[in-house]
C-alpha cells in the first residue's frame, strides 16, 4: 500500500471539506488447480486489490472505490464520495473508529502454504482423482474438483488515528463425484480445508465424496407427512447461516426481523446455543478487528435458547445505545459497511449420532438441502427446500429418499430443536463459516408423493 | 482500451511456451448503486472496476490469470508467468487482427452515468410512495437502483479484436407487510440493457404498488398444500422453470464431460411436442443481450428445442474442442476475474396456441403460480427446485385463495415431458444467474404453461 498516495487522497479530501476520511484496502492472491483424467485441466493464478474510500460531510458518509491507483483515481474517489454523501437523507449518526480498544492477536497466516511447490499441489489433485475413481466401479467421474489456495491482507486507516492491518491464508481441496449404477445417477461432495497444505487429506475427501453418493443410489420419493427429522451437521450449519440476517441489528431496527423486541427472551429451545467466535485458530473468518477497525469479541448470540444480543456495527450500536459487537462487515472493497457474523459455532450435545438415530421410530435423516438462496424467506421465516437423505426406521437408517421437500418456519424450528449430537463440523458451503453437530427436530413437514 | 501492439505483444508472450490459443480480455466498468430505506436515501455507492484477463489453451488444458495493472511490461510479465504452466514447442507466428465484429446493435439513448443522481432518487421516491401508500399495513419499503456501463475488449490469436459496451440498469422495490405478529415481503424488479430511457417506458409506480400487493396478499395466505399437483406457471419469471430444469443442462459446462442428463441427446425427443425453446443473445437491449459474447464471438439466436426435439447446446471455445460442436456466441463471465464459459443469455420458451383461461379451466385441483422466485439445479442428476413467490389454489377450474411457502421440485427429463399446454401470452423477465464464471444478468421468459404434475413442497396435506 502506497502511503504517499493515501496522504494525497486525504489531503484532497480535507481540502474539499470532508471532516473524516477512511480507506479500506484489500489485496488477494489465489491459485486454483483442477484436473481431469490425469491431466491438469485448469490452472488459474490471480492477484488483485482494491480500495474503498469513505468520508464524512456534514454527518453524512459517502463511498467510492477503485482498482486503479493513479492520480486520476484520487480525484475520482473524492468527487464521487462527495456526490454520494450529498444525496444521503438518512439521519443515522455515522462516525469512524479511533483505534481504541483491546485487540486480540490472531495468527492467521502460515507461510508454509505458499512454500509448498505447485508440483506437489498438482500431484495431490491427480492422486485425489485417482483415489476417487478407483473407490468403486460405480464411480463414473468427477463433475468438479479443485485445489484452491487463497491469501489476503487488509489495511484500514483513517484520519481519526485508526491504522490496523492483518493477513490470512488457507487452502482447500474439494471434489464432486458422479456415481451411477446404470439406472440411477447421484452426486456427492467431499472437501478438506486447512491452514497447512501438508494436512489436507485426499483419502478423507475421496471417502466423503463417494460414500454418500453411492448410498443414495436408487433413492426415490416418500410419502408426504410430518416426521421427526435429523439434519446432518454441516447441512444444519448452512441453514443457520442462511438465516443469520434475523440477528442483524440493522434489519431489526428497520422492522425487517421478527426478533425485534425479543432481547433476553426465549427464542429457541434450551438445546440451542449460538456463538460468534472471531478468535478461533484455523477458522476461515477469524480476525482481531472488524470492517470498521473495531476490536472483535467472542460472544453468545443465543444462549440456551435466550436471545443475548444482536450483531452490531458502530452505527446500529449508537442507535441502540450499546457498544459495537465488532461485527461491521464489508463483502469486498466494493461494498458499503454492513453487519455480519465471524465464525459461528452451534454448541454440540452429548449423544453420538447413532444414539440420536436409535431413539427415532419413524423419521427422516436429511443430508443435503438445495436452493437455500431461493427457498427461504428471512422475513416470515417460512422455508420449503428440496432435500435428500435417508428414511429412519426403528432406530436405524433405511432406504435413500430424494425428490422431497422439507418445509416449516425457522422461528418455530428453533423452538422445536430436541437435541444436538456430538459430531461437530464446520461447513465450507455455508454463506458464513458455520459449524454445527447433527440436530434432531421434533416435527417438520416432508412433501413427496 | 489497450493499443493493438500491446495486445499483440501480450498474446505473443502467452504463446511463448507452446500454447495453441491465447486471448486477452480487458474490462473497464463504472458502477452506481443507490439504496432508499423508509423513503430516505441510505446508501449511495460508485466505483470503477478495471482489469485484464489472459487465457491460454493447449489442447484441452487452459490457464487463466488476471491483473489490474495495464503497463505493457507488467502485462507481458503476467502472460509469461501464466505461460510457464504450459510446456511445448512454440509455433506462434504472430496475428493480424482481421475480425472486428459489429458493436452497434444495442446502443442506448441516455447513458445512466450522464444522468444526475437526483433524477434517479426522484424515480426511487415514486416507487417508495406508491408502495407505502398502498396500505397502513406496509411497514417497510426498500427501493434499490443500480446502473453500470461495462466496456470490454476481447482479442485473440485467431485474429479477433472485438470491442463492446454493455449498459444495464435495474430498479427494485421490496415491501414488507406486518400485521398481528405476521410478516410477509413482496418484491418486484425490472432490469434492462437499455439506458435511462427505460424509465420513460415503464411505470415505476406500478412496481411499488405490485410489490406491496404481493406482501399484503401473502400476509393472509395459508400454507401451500404439499404433494404432486398440476401447476400453471405464469409468464415472465415463470421462465425460471426452463432455466433450471433444462437450460443449465444444455450448457457445455456440464454437457462436454457428460455431466448432464441431456448429454448425447441431440436430435432426440426430450420434451413434449408443444415445447419450443431458444437462447437468444441478440434481442435488442435485452437484459442478457450483447453484441459479442465474452470471447469476442457475435451473439446469435440458438434454437435449443424444436417441437420437443433437442436441437443444440450452448458451447464456448474450450468445450467446443471437447464436444466437436460449433461455438454459439454465448460464452460469458461476471468480470475479468473469471475465465468465460458457456452460459445462458436470454432463454425463452416460445408462444404456444393454448389460452390461459383454458389451462385454468382444465384443472380440478391444482396450483396457479403467478410469480416465481429463484432456484437451482444439479445438472448431473437433473434434479431442480425453485421457489414460488405468489400462488393460488385452483379448484374446479377457477383460481381461488392465495397460498404461501411453496417450492416446486422435479427432474428436468421428467418435467419437460409433462408440459401439457402452452399459452400465447409470452413475456420476459430479468434475473441474476450464478455459476462457474460468476454472477451474470440472464434474461428469461415464457408464456403461461401447464405442467400436468409436479411435486409441490408445502406444509398442508391436500
Amino acid at each position: 500500500m502506497n502511503e504517499k498516495w493515501i496522504d494525497q487522497l486525504f489531503e484532497l479530501g480535507s481540502k474539499k471539506g470532508f471532516s473524516d476520511q477512511e480507506v479500506y484496502y484489500m489485496k488477494n492472491k489465489s491459485t486454483d488447480i483442477s484436473v481431469f483424467q490425469g491431466e491438469i485441466e485448469k490452472f488459474n493464478l490471480s492477484e488483485d486489490g482494491g480500495l474503498s474510500y469513505r468520508a464524512i460531510l456534514n454527518g453524512k458518509v459517502g463511498y467510492a472505490y477503485t482498482e486503479l491507483f493513479d492520480e486520476s483515481s484520487i480525484e475520482m474517489l473524492v468527487n464521487e464520495a462527495m456526490q454520494n454523501a450529498e444525496i444521503i437523507e438518512s439521519e443515522d449518526e455515522i462516525y469512524f473508529h479511533d483505534g481504541s480498544g483491546e485487540y486480540t492477536q490472531i495468527d492467521n497466516y502460515n507461510e508454509a502454504i505458499e512454500k509448498s511447490s505447485i508440483e506437489s499441489k498438482i500431484a495431490f489433485m491427480k492422486n485425489l482423482e485417482n483415489e476417487i475413481l478407483t473407490t468403486d466401479e460405480r464411480v463414473k467421474r468427477l463433475a468438479q474438483n479443485g485445489y484452491d489456495e487463497v491469501s489476503g491482507s487488509r489495511v484500514i486507516k483513517n484520519t481519526k488515528g485508526l491504522n490496523v492491518t492483518d493477513q490470512y491464508n488457507y487452502c482447500l481441496a474439494y471434489a464432486m463425484t458422479v456415481v451411477s449404477d446404470g439406472t440411477d445417477t447421484r452426486t456427492g461432495i467431499g472437501y478438506d480445508v486447512s491452514d497447512d497444505f501438508e494436512k489436507l487429506e485426499a483419502s478423507k475427501i475421496a471417502s466423503e465424496t463417494t460414500s454418500e453418493a453411492l448410498a443414495m443410489l436408487g433413492a426415490t420419493s416418500m410419502k408426504s407427512g410430518v416426521y421427526p427429522v435429523v439434519i446432518k451437521n454441516e447441512t444444519f450449519a448452512q441453514l443457520i447461516s442462511a438465516y443469520m440476517g434475523i440477528f442483524n441489528a440493522e434489519r431489526v431496527q428497520k422492522n425487517m426481523s421478527k426478533l425485534k423486541g425479543q432481547l433476553g427472551e426465549s427464542v429457541a429451545s434450551k438445546a440451542f446455543t449460538l456463538i460468534d467466535h472471531p478468535h478461533l485458530q484455523g477458522a476461515l473468518s477469524s480476525s482481531s478487528f472488524d470492517a470498521e477497525g473495531v476490536a472483535t469479541i467472542k460472544k453468545a448470540i443465543v444462549e440456551e435458547g435466550k436471545l443475548k444480543t444482536f450483531l452490531h456495527n458502530l452505527k446500529t450500536a449508537t442507535k441502540d445505545g450499546v457498544a459495537s459487537t465488532g461485527n461491521a462487515s464489508k463483502g469486498s472493497y466494493k461494498g458499503t459497511i454492513g453487519i455480519a457474523p465471524s465464525n459461528l459455532i452451534i454448541e454440540s450435545g452429548e449423544q453420538s449420532f447413532d444414539e440420536m438415530i436409535e431413539e427415532i421410530e419413524s423419521g427422516v435423516y436429511i443430508i443435503s438441502l438445495q436452493g437455500l438462496h431461493a427457498g427461504i424467506d428471512t422475513i416470515s421465516g417460512d422455508f420449503s427446500l428440496q432435500c435428500y437423505g435417508f428414511e429412519i426406521k426403528s432406530g436405524k437408517l433405511g432406504r435413500p429418499v430424494s425428490q422431497i421437500t422439507i418445509s416449516g418456519n425457522f422461528f418455530d424450528l428453533l423452538k422445536d430443536i430436541e437435541c444436538f449430537a456430538n459430531d461437530f463440523r464446520f461447513s465450507i458451503l455455508s454463506g458464513y463459516y458455520t459449524g454445527s453437530a447433527s440436530v434432531k427436530i421434533n416435527n417438520l413437514t416432508i412433501s413427496g408423493e | 482500451m489497450l493499443n493493438k501492439q500491446v495486445v499483440k505483444d501480450v498474446l505473443a508472450a502467452a504463446m511463448s511456451t507452446g500454447g495453441d490459443f491465447a486471448e486477452v480480455y480487458v474490462e473497464d466498468r463504472y458502477n452506481n448503486a443507490i439504496e432508499m430505506v423508509s423513503g430516505k436515501v441510505e446508501k449511495s455507492l460508485s466505483g470503477r472496476d478495471y482489469g485484464i484477463g489472459i487465457r491460454i489453451f493447449q489442447g484441452l488444458n487452459s490457464v487463466y490469470t488476471y491483473t489490474c495493472e495495464n503497463g505493457s511490461a507488467h502485462l507481458i510479465g503476467v502472460a509469461k508467468k501464466a505461460a510457464a504452466a504450459i510446456s511445448g514447442i512454440p509455433k506462434f507466428a504472430g496475428v493480424d487482427f482481421a475480425i472486428t465484429p459489429d458493436a452497434s446493435k444495442h446502443a442506448v439513448k441516455i447513458l445512466p452515468s450522464q444522468v444526475a443522481k437526483k433524477n434517479k432518487i426522484d424515480l426511487m421516491r415514486v416507487g417508495f410512495n406508491s408502495a407505502k401508500s398502498s396500505s397502513a399495513l406496509i411497514d417497510q419499503v426498500v427501493v434499490n437502483y443500480m446502473d453500470y456501463t461495462q466496456n470490454v475488449l476481447v482479442a485473440n490469436t485467431e485474429g479477433v479484436f472485438a470491442e463492446d459496451q454493455r449498459t444495464r440498469t435495474r430498479y427494485t422495490v421490496s415491501a414488507i407487510a406486518n400485521h398481528d405478529g405476521k410478516m410477509q415481503s413482496g418484491s418486484i424488479n425490472k432490469g434492462s440493457g437499455k439506458g435511462f430511457e427505460l424509465y420513460d417506458e415503464i411505470d415505476v409506480a406500478w412496481i411499488g404498488k405490485e410489490s406491496a400487493r404481493i406482501a399484503l396478499t401473502m400476509l393472509d395466505a395459508k400454507s401451500s398444500p404439499s404433494g404432486k399437483l398440476p401447476v400453471v406457471m405464469d409468464n415472465k419469471f415463470g421462465g425460471v422453470i426452463f432455466h433450471e430444469a433444462c437450460g443449465h443442462g444444455l450448457e457445455a459446462t456440464s454437457v462436454a464431460k457428460g455431466n448432464s442428463v441431456f448429454a448425447d441427446k441431440l436430435g432426440q425427443k426430450i420434451a413434449s411436442d408443444v415445447v419450443n425453446a431458444v437462447d437468444d443473445g441478440t434481442v435488442p437491449n435485452e437484459w442478457g443481450s450483447a453484441n459479442i459474447d465474452d470471447e469476442g464471438t457475435p451473439t446469435r439466436r440458438n434454437v435449443l428445442i424444436e417441437n420437443g426435439v433437442l436441437k443444440g447446446y450452448m458451447v464456448d471455445r474450450l468445450n467446443a474442442r471437447r464436444m466437436d460442436h460449433e461455438i454459439t456466441g454465448s460464452s460469458r463471465r461476471q468480470s475479468y476475474k473469471y475465465a468465460p464459459t458457456s452460459r445462458m443469455t436470454n432463454t425463452y420458451i416460445l408462444n404456444g396456441k393454448d389460452k390461459f383461461e383454458d389451462m385454468i379451466r382444465s384443472i380440478e385441483y391444482g396450483l396457479y403460480a403467478k410469480y416465481l422466485g429463484g432456484g437451482s439445479v444439479n445438472t448431473a442428476t437433473g434434479e431442480f427446485n425453485f421457489a414460488v413467490e405468489e400462488a393460488y389454489i385452483i379448484k374446479n377450474g377457477e383460481i381461488k385463495e392465495p397460498v404461501k411457502g411453496a417450492t416446486l421440485i422435479g427432474t428436468g427429463a421428467e418435467i419437460l415431458n409433462k408440459i401439457e399446454m402452452i399459452s400465447d401470452n409470452f413475456d420476459s423477465a430479468e434475473g441474476m444467474c450464478g455459476s462457474v464464471s460468476g454472477s451474470i444478468p440472464a434474461g428469461l421468459g415464457q408464456p403461461a404453461l401447464k405442467v400436468s404434475e409436479i411435486t409441490v413442497g408445502g406444509r398442508e396435506e391436500i
